[in-house]
């Protein structure tokens, strides 16, 4: 073989190699990707594993509350809540609060002192037992300052029960949004607000009947009406 | 000849290289040359245990100071090949860094929404509210408020009036609000809406004042002296979820404080509404 020969040897070698080991990696144009797309799951899940468990738990809780728009009577409430979830997501709840007596004197004074109302006459407020279910449907976690992260959930409430003063109960129905801030997997921050719209006894009397130094009028003669409240409940609960 | 020996040897060298070359392509031979540069820069920058300065001011206790010393520093490792990295010492401390969503530094936000009053017995007051701010970090930010608001008398008020010929109104109602706050965003969240999405959010907390618009109607027989403006106090919080990297939902619960001739009063506030930041966060 010629040096010639060689050469010709050499470079056909190569170029035969580079398209053979190029057929190797080259794709059929029918089986390549023709446009680009977001790959979508329809299993999808977004929380895999939950550091709070709600299933068939109990929750027990305590807390302060006030019906912001309640004009005669004393806003404010002490009560608890005693409820079940019976999956992560639904759960049933027992609201019991005892209002505290008295008036809202916010106005109440300035009635008394300028047109001798006395709102005292009226029925007064006593107690209200609500049975609510919850929606545990947003679930996250939080983190504080960067230094702390726990879990928060919100929840829709849909509630109906009764409101009993000192002449009768009244039936009524709320809808509110609550959440739950987590100190651990079993004890929550819990603050709720809710519209409430219920019976109660109109405190408003007339022909002289609040004003003071006349006869006091019977707990019956006050008319039912029905009004919306602002409820803001905030306390502690547990979980069992 | 030999000549002809040194083509050949080139001709089968050339064939070989040449398949291997091209094999790579299809082989993790790149990876095997980004672990060689791996293990190339492991080698190049080893860990050295810094050494801990002991007092010699006491020798009776310089020995157990050693010790105690030499207990918290972590043995030395060599590193030699890449398996010897499962003999290094965990980490202590990781710093976990995560992209921001929906990012605040720097950026400056609008927002408005539809409020209303929801502890005024009397008066059944909403109305429009338009702010806008600016975060200097992720964690504070500056914002002015400012509400528009009208007030109709509540089922309370009307029955007040018609029984006792008390009008609430002659106790003040509240006509808008301007303020501004120091704004204080330490949380940060992530919400599983259901099973479906998972949505980013910011709580924050805000401290300022402000001047609250008051009007009154005039009450036969009496004159409470409502004045036209009162300032206090004011504070708020509320939520801004996610939509996209510049706009989400809001909402907002703010205390007006301020002191009327009838005594201190409070106002809170509901707001819902939208958020829009600007410039774009693309470029993060």
């Amino acid at each position: 073989m010629s040096f010639r020969q060689s050469l010709w040897a050499i470079f056909s070698a190569l170029i035969f190699t580079s398209v053979v080991v190029r057929a190797q990696v080259e794709l059929p144009e029918e089986e390549l990707a023709k446009e680009t797309v977001v790959p979508r799951f329809d299993n999808s899940t977004t929380v895999k594993s939950r550091n709070v468990i709600l299933d068939r738990k109990i929750e027990l809780g305590v807390y302060y509350g006030w019906n912001f728009a309640e004009a005669i009577e004393n806003q404010s409430k002490l009560g608890f809540n005693l409820g079940y979830h019976w999956n992560e997501t639904s759960a049933l709840f027992l609201n019991y609060a005892l209002w505290q007596a008295g008036l809202n004197t916010l106005y109440t004074s300035t009635l008394q002192q300028l047109y001798q109302l006395d709102f005292t006459r009226a029925p007064q407020l006593q107690s209200s037992a609500w049975l609510n279910y919850e929606w545990d449907v947003f679930y996250g976690k939080i983190s504080f300052t960067k230094q702390v992260v726990t879990n928060m959930s919100m929840y829709p409430i849909f509630g109906a029960g009764m409101t009993t003063y000192t002449n009768k109960s009244y039936p009524g129905v709320t809808a509110g949004i609550g959440t739950k801030f987590y100190f651990s997997s079993r004890w929550a921050l819990r603050a709720d607000f809710k519209l409430q719209y219920s019976g109660q006894p109109s405190p408003f009397l007339g022909n002289n009947a609040l004003k003071t130094g006349t006869a006091v009028p019977s707990q019956n003669s006050f008319q039912d009406t029905y009004a919306i409240g602002s409820i803001f409940d905030i306390g502690v609960i547990a979980l069992f | 000849m030999q000549r002809y020996i040194l083509l050949w040897f080139l001709v089968i060298s050339g064939f070989i290289f040449n398949a291997k070359w091209a094999l790579a392509q299809s082989s993790d031979a790149s990876d095997d040359r980004d672990l060689d540069q791996i293990e190339a820069e492991i080698k190049k920058n080893e860990t050295k245990p810094v050494p801990i300065p002991v007092a010699p001011s006491n020798p009776a206790n310089s020995s157990k100071d050693v010790s105690a010393a030499e207990k918290d520093v972590p043995p030395e490792v060599k590193i030699d090949t890449l398996s010897d990295l499962s003999k290094l010492q965990p980490f202590s401390e990781v710093t976990v860094l995560q992209r921001r969503y929906m990012p605040k530094s720097g950026r400056i936000q609008l927002f408005a929404g539809l409020s209303d009053m929801v502890n005024d017995p009397w008066n059944n007051t909403a109305g429009l509210n338009v702010r806008a701010g600016y975060s200097f970090t992720e964690a504070w930010g500056l914002e002015v408020a400012y509400y528009a608001l009208s007030a109709s008398p509540t089922q309370a008020a009307q029955g007040l009036l018609s029984q006792n010929n008390v009008n609430a109104q002659s106790l003040g109602y509240v006509t808008g609000f301007t303020g501004g706050y120091l704004t204080w965003t330490p949380i940060y969240g992530k919400m599983s809406f259901g099973t479906k999405k998972i949505v980013p959010f910011d709580m924050y907390f805000s401290v300022g004042g402000g001047q609250t618009s008051l009007s009154s109607v005039p009450q036969s027989g009496s004159t409470l002296g409502v004045p036209s403006t009162a300032s206090g106090l004011s504070l708020a919080t509320g939520q801004i979820y996610a939509i996209t990297r510049s706009v989400g939902f809001r909402w907002d619960l703010n205390l007006n404080t301020y002191t009327i001739p009838t005594g201190a009063t409070n106002n809170i506030l509901l707001t819902l509404g939208a958020n829009w930041y600007f410039p774009e966060a693309s470029y993060r």
